[in-house]
């Protein structure tokens, strides 16, 4: 490919609409990105997968601009080009969706939609006014080619995710976007959402839109892109056309040659169901700003099984699993932990009673970023025997404990005093298993465990689930992944709309039957 | 892993750092005051060296520096508490004038027979009286999410009120002129370390809350909690930390040292409590805990530093014609510089992190 | 740096050419410490520093003034740092170091030791007082006499008058004593109405307070209060009425509306101590009292004010004046008598 040749001739038609050659970026001791080049021809769907900490993010961070590479070449319309910021990589018509979308909560979607470039009546100085139907007729217009129904009046914050995301990438197209970035975007999508986001890219691939698409999930990328390149430790080890490759393939330059992946089958539970330790009896909780009500919640957990919390997001899980942890009140019903009533009970007490939560939020609740790995993992340990002695710390037993725990659980870190950001994904969250662990739980409850982890991560994660079901413990396992409550739950029940719409065992659930109990017992709205 | 390699490497790159960090905003102050020592056609060496000796050249000198660093001590850690733990209490100030009304009406109000008793007694009732007065803003922050900036810094006004009245009017010195309580009892008077210096017995017991409050950061289950809310309130809530306890109880603890702060001012330096109690040893306390990042020989040491600047910043004028306004630009440059240190960490901290 | 005393007196004399006592040289030099509120207050440091400066060029003495931010906690620090440093004459400003300087003179016996507005023992110890009820009685005379002639602009006709003091002290019922023994002295009748601000620094409030006054119909307000007083003052300039300016001359704060200022003439103390020391006249162990005989306390100029008021009017302060200074009339004083019957 000789970009400099196509460069000459400007009405040629161009054959990399964007891309990179041999670019290098270290931070610090990390090669983040060593020799990457990836050319992405205009109208096409282009996957980049990877494992965390592959290189991914830092690749994107350089296609928009953010950062500099220390060497190499950005490739943009077949010339080469160098960002001054971001700003300047949007002017040139590249377009990025976070993960987490950038729309601002107390605003409706059309006033997000054109915020920062808003049509006017006429141009009066700093009085200008807004011209609000040319507004809403370029959503409706932009919506209307994509058959979304969208409510613009909304406010953003309180608008289902597949709909903020969907007013993101519009508001992108609508201000010049002709490359969209993508990353992870269907983390936060139910499988139907997921469809209709498909169709959306395929649309947009119609009219010449280019797409980079960033992601786990190979099912995904074998359904809607052109071209895939894998990344591993910062290097492209892989790169075809889609049509002339499979899952397998794919998933094998991303693992490397160590990968292994449990099946699915082998590993449910062996024998029987023990007592309830988990009771919860019509749960109610009030609608408060932000969060969504429980409308009479009941759910049993027994010893020594799994058990899949599966449904949209946004249907009242996070605040279920809230409750039962002791983090937020309820307003009607009762919670029991192994006959005990633990309804009013500060979070405090329940873990004394032998539960673990697992937060779905890793970076704000399940660890302190900034704290030693040493404090995360014997956090909740202080004091108790054998860290505690005589109502000091013991320093030694500490770090004993906790090289003990990280260990058990093979969490791989520098040293017990780093900062535990420096850890990756995989291993922050096994560090939170560890510390949950530690105390020999009852009862796990444990909320999208493996979201932001690399597949060797998620594996050593199912294992421990399944290591800790196995020796008689109780897992409430609440997942938006569905593959990963089909895999590892022993029963699954579904929850839409605030309330538990139907349970089913392992053996008799698939994809596409929990996927219809989840959307049809009622959207995401009240 | 590569980044797990990278992050050891980095170790001995951090502590440069640090040490660099800590060091910092000195040197900039004192590159700062040499510009200005320029400009008024001062030699920035003579002075400098002046000032050195001015606050570490004789045992006497040594002893003015530690005797203006030991009201620092108490609110150096009085603030580092509440700031390791995320809670920006800016009311020591109040709670040291507090505590010294308290300590100076004990060792002036009771009976002189109690003797020796009197020191234990005045500690005491002015550690429960600050304790008291900062449990307020700490209960409003725990229960009520009231700003706690906000409410300590409106309860410094009310203290300076408080005090203000009680030494202008019932507790006011009879035989005198100004604004000012009575001499507490002799008794009362703690100890001078080195007379004829200044420096008392409180600078020991200043040097034992240092310790205490290294010892409990470090070695108790209490001070282990106070980091993680101060590092992540919800990860500390989610493990099953207490959140309104731990800041009440910060709260507290930070009241019982900056009122022995103000007992230890009142019954050993001005040996009552006066108008000017303190000329805003709250707030230098504050730079001393982030000049020592909140931890137990950071605070020793910027204590010293500041207690340095303040005895020979004075004692220099008798023998040049360097104004006060010197001093006070390298004490504020430092303050300023101690606080852009901290912004500087916390934001490489958080691009280190995302 | 400071060379040796002897030989900078010495060039300070012979480039001045200023004639001088000839032992001036030989003297060790002289530190002024500055109270609580710093140079710059445009009040007691100023006035005090203004008399140092012109002591010491009187006498070629050496000297300087010394500031603290801690001036309260530091003053022992300070002043024995002074004594150890060879400074033969140390002067402090600050109240609170009444208790140290005690003990410092004994440490020190060869060190010359002033202190103001208290007494203190010691055979090196000059204590500076002033008779602030005196000045006051002045100024309650004058106010008396005013307040009744409405020819002058801004005053009714009510033998009203009113004092506004920092907060309820003897140091400051001092002054407030005199000033009613003085308006009394001229008017038996004459209702003088007292208030105190409870603070020393806030003009607002005593904005609002001599406001309340005036409108209350007195036409005069003495302000006892610091920097409280300067919203007396300013309240006295928008009302159109008068307030009485205290310790430094403050008639140009608000020219036409300061009546007059009782002045607190600590520059003349200052400056006369420095030259009892220079000439080896120390007055150790003595308490030197400035009233209106010593020129320590007086009346200001009245630049702005005295050609509205009739001069028989000033004629008769300067009587009263001459027979308080003739010991005629004995003008009470608080902090040696305790309050009098016609005050509380």
């Amino acid at each position: 490919m000789n970009a400099h040749a196509a460069a000459s001739s400007a009405s040629a038609p161009v054959s990399v609409c964007l891309g990179a050659e041999r670019l290098c970026k270290r931070y610090g001791a990390v090669q983040a990105n060593s020799d990457i080049s990836i050319f992405i021809a205009p109208g096409e769907i282009h996957a980049v997968v990877g494992e965390n900490g592959a290189g991914k993010s830092t690749l994107m961070r350089i296609l928009q601009g953010i950062e500099q590479p220390d060497s190499g070449r950005i490739i943009v319309d077949d010339r080469d080009v160098r960002f001054s910021g971001p700003g300047h990589a949007f002017e040139l018509g590249i377009g990025m969706v976070h993960q987490e979308f950038m729309l601002a909560p107390d605003l409706t979607l059309l006033e997000n939609l054109v915020l920062g470039d808003e049509p006017l009546v006429r141009r009066i100085g700093p009085v200008s006014r807004i011209d609000w139907e040319a507004a809403l007729a370029s959503g409706r217009e932009l919506a209307g080619r994509t058959a979304v129904e969208v409510d613009w009046s909304r406010r953003s914050g309180g608008t289902p995710v597949h709909i903020q995301q969907f007013v993101e990438i519009i508001r992108l197209l609508r201000r010049g976007a002709r490359i969209l970035i993508l990353d992870e975007p269907t983390a936060v999508l139910a499988p139907q959402q997921v469809e209709d986001l498909f169709s959306l890219l395929r649309k947009l691939r119609e009219d010449s839109t280019t797409i980079l698409f960033v992601s786990h999930k190979l099912k995904e990328v074998m359904a809607l892109a052109d071209r895939v390149t894998v990344f591993r430790r910062g290097e492209v080890c892989y790169s075809s056309p889609v049509a002339d490759t499979d899952i397998d393939t794919i998933a094998g330059h991303m693992i490397g040659e160590a990968g292994d992946r449990t099946h699915p089958a082998s590993s449910r539970r062996k024998g029987a169901v023990g007592e309830i330790v988990l009771e919860a009896r019509r749960l109610t909780t009030p609608a408060l700003e932000k969060s969504h009500p429980l409308h009479g919640v009941d759910l049993q957990v027994n010893e020594g099984e799994i058990v899949g919390l599966a449904g949209v997001s946004g249907n009242g899980q996070s605040e279920l699993v809230e409750c039962l942890v002791g983090l937020r009140a309820v307003s009607d019903g009762a919670i029991f932990l192994a006959g005990d009533d633990i309804t009013n009970l500060p979070n405090r007490d329940r873990r004394e009673l032998g539960m673990g939560y697992v937060s779905a939020n890793r970076r704000d609740e399940g660890l302190a970023l900034a704290a030693s790995v040493e404090a995360n993992v014997v956090a909740g340990s202080q004091r108790k025997a054998p860290i505690n002695r005589h109502g000091l710390l013991d320093l030694a037993a500490m770090r004993r404990q906790a090289g003990q725990r990280l260990d058990l659980l093979a969490v791989r870190y520098g040293a017990l005093g780093d900062a535990a950001s420096s850890l990756s994904g995989g291993n922050q969250q096994r560090l939170v298993f560890a510390r949950e662990i530690a105390s020999d739980p009852k009862l796990l409850v444990v909320s999208q465990p493996t979201r932001g982890v690399d597949l060797k991560g998620i594996a050593a994660i199912h294992a421990i689930l399944r290591r800790f079901r196995d020796d008689g413990g109780s897992v409430l396992l609440v997942s938006e992944e569905l593959d990963e409550i089909l895999e590892l739950a022993d029963r699954i029940a579904v929850m839409a709309n605030g309330r538990i719409v139907g349970q089913l065992q392992a053996e008799e659930a698939d994809v596409a039957k929990v996927g219809r109990m989840m959307l049809t017992q009622g959207g995401t709205d009240d | 892993m590569t980044e797990i390699a990278a992050a050891r490497r980095f170790d001995a790159i951090a502590w440069f750092d640090k040490g660099i960090g800590l060091a910092f905003p000195f040197v900039v102050a004192l590159a700062v005051a040499s510009a200005v020592l320029l400009a008024v056609g001062e030699n920035p060496i003579d002075v400098f060296s002046l000032m050195a000796a001015e606050s570490f050249g004789s045992t006497r000198r040594i002893a003015a520096t530690l005797s203006a660093a030991t009201p620092l001590l108490f609110t150096g850690v009085a603030t580092a508490i509440c700031f390791r733990s995320g809670v920006f209490n800016v009311g020591v100030e109040g709670a040291f004038v507090i505590g010294g009304l308290c300590g100076a009406f004990v060792g002036f109000s009771l009976p002189a027979g109690f003797g020796l008793a009197l020191i234990p007694l005045a500690f005491a009732f002015a550690a429960i009286g600050s304790a008291l007065w900062l449990s307020v803003p700490g209960y409003l922050l725990a229960r009520y999410e009231v700003d706690e900036v906000v409410s300590t810094l409106m309860l410094n006004f009310v203290a300076f009120g408080i005090t203000g009245y009680l030494v202008n009017g019932p507790l006011l010195s009879e035989i005198s002129g100004n604004n000012v309580t009575p001499l507490v009892h002799e008794a009362a008077q703690l100890p001078r370390l080195l007379p004829p210096s200044t420096v008392h017995a409180g600078f020991l017991v200043g040097l034992v809350l240092v310790v205490a409050y290294g010892l409990w950061a470090r070695r108790t289950p209490s001070g282990f909690e106070g980091a993680l809310v101060g590092h992540n309130r919800r990860f500390s809530k989610a493990i099953g930390i207490s959140i309104p306890a731990t800041i009440v109880l910060v709260m507290v603890i930070s009241g019982i040292v900056a009122g022995m702060g103000g007992a230890s001012h009142a019954l050993g330096q001005l040996h009552r409590f006066a108008d000017g109690f303190s000329p805003g040893y709250g707030f230098t306390g504050m730079a001393v805990a982030l000049l020592g990042r909140n931890t137990a020989t950071g605070i020793l040491l910027g204590a010293i530093l500041f207690g340095a600047l303040a005895s020979a910043g004075t004692t220099v004028q008798l023998f040049s014609d360097i104004p006060l306004d010197i001093v006070n630009i390298i004490e504020g440059t430092v303050m300023i510089f101690a606080v852009v240190e901290l912004g500087r960490l916390s934001l490489r901290r958080w691009r280190g992190a995302s | 740096m400071l060379k040796s005393t002897a030989i900078a007196g010495g060039f300070a004399a012979l480039s001045l050419g200023m004639a001088m006592p000839a032992m001036a040289a030989d003297v060790a030099p002289a530190a002024l410490i500055i109270a609580q509120g710093g140079l710059g207050d445009g009040a007691w440091n100023d006035t005090a520093n203004a008399g140092f400066e012109a002591g010491l060029a009187k006498t070629g003495v050496e000297g300087r003034p010394i500031e603290s931010k801690d001036v309260a906690a530091q003053g022992e620090e300070i002043m024995r740092r002074a004594a150890d440093g060879g400074f033969g004459l140390v002067i402090s400003l600050e109240w609170i170091h009444g208790e140290p300087m005690e003990k410092l003179a004994v440490d020190y016996p060869d060190a010359n030791w002033v202190i103001m507005n208290q007494t203190r023992k010691g055979d090196n110890v000059a204590s500076v007082v002033f008779a602030e009820h005196e000045g006051s009685y002045l100024a309650g005379a004058l106010a008396a006499q005013v307040t009744t002639d409405t020819s002058i602009k801004g005053i009714n006709e009510d033998a009203v008058i009113g004092v506004i003091g920092g907060v309820k002290a003897p140091g400051i019922d001092k002054f407030i004593v005199g000033y009613i023994q003085g308006a009394q002295a001229i008017n038996p009748d004459i209702e003088v109405k007292v208030a105190y601000s409870d603070s020393f620094g806030d003009p607002a409030k005593g904005q609002q307070m001599a406001k309340a006054m005036f409108d209350e119909g007195a036409d005069i307000v003495y302000q006892v209060a610091g920097g409280t007083g300067i919203g007396i003052i300013e309240a006295a300039k928008a009302a159109g009425h008068y307030a009485i300016g205290v310790d430094t001359d403050q008639d140009g704060m608000a020219p036409g509306s300061v009546l007059t200022s009782v002045l607190k003439r600590v520059d003349v103390a200052v400056e006369n101590v420095i030259e009892a020391y220079a000439q080896g006249e120390f007055p150790g162990g003595e308490i030197m009292d400035f009233g209106l005989a010593q020129n320590g306390v007086a009346l200001s100029d009245m630049n702005h004010t005295k050609d509205m008021i009739p001069a028989a009017y000033l004629e008769k302060v300067a009587q009263l004046e001459a027979d308080i200074i003739a010991g005629k009339i004995d003008v009470w004083d608080v902090s040696s008598e305790g309050y009098p019957e016609f005050f509380k």
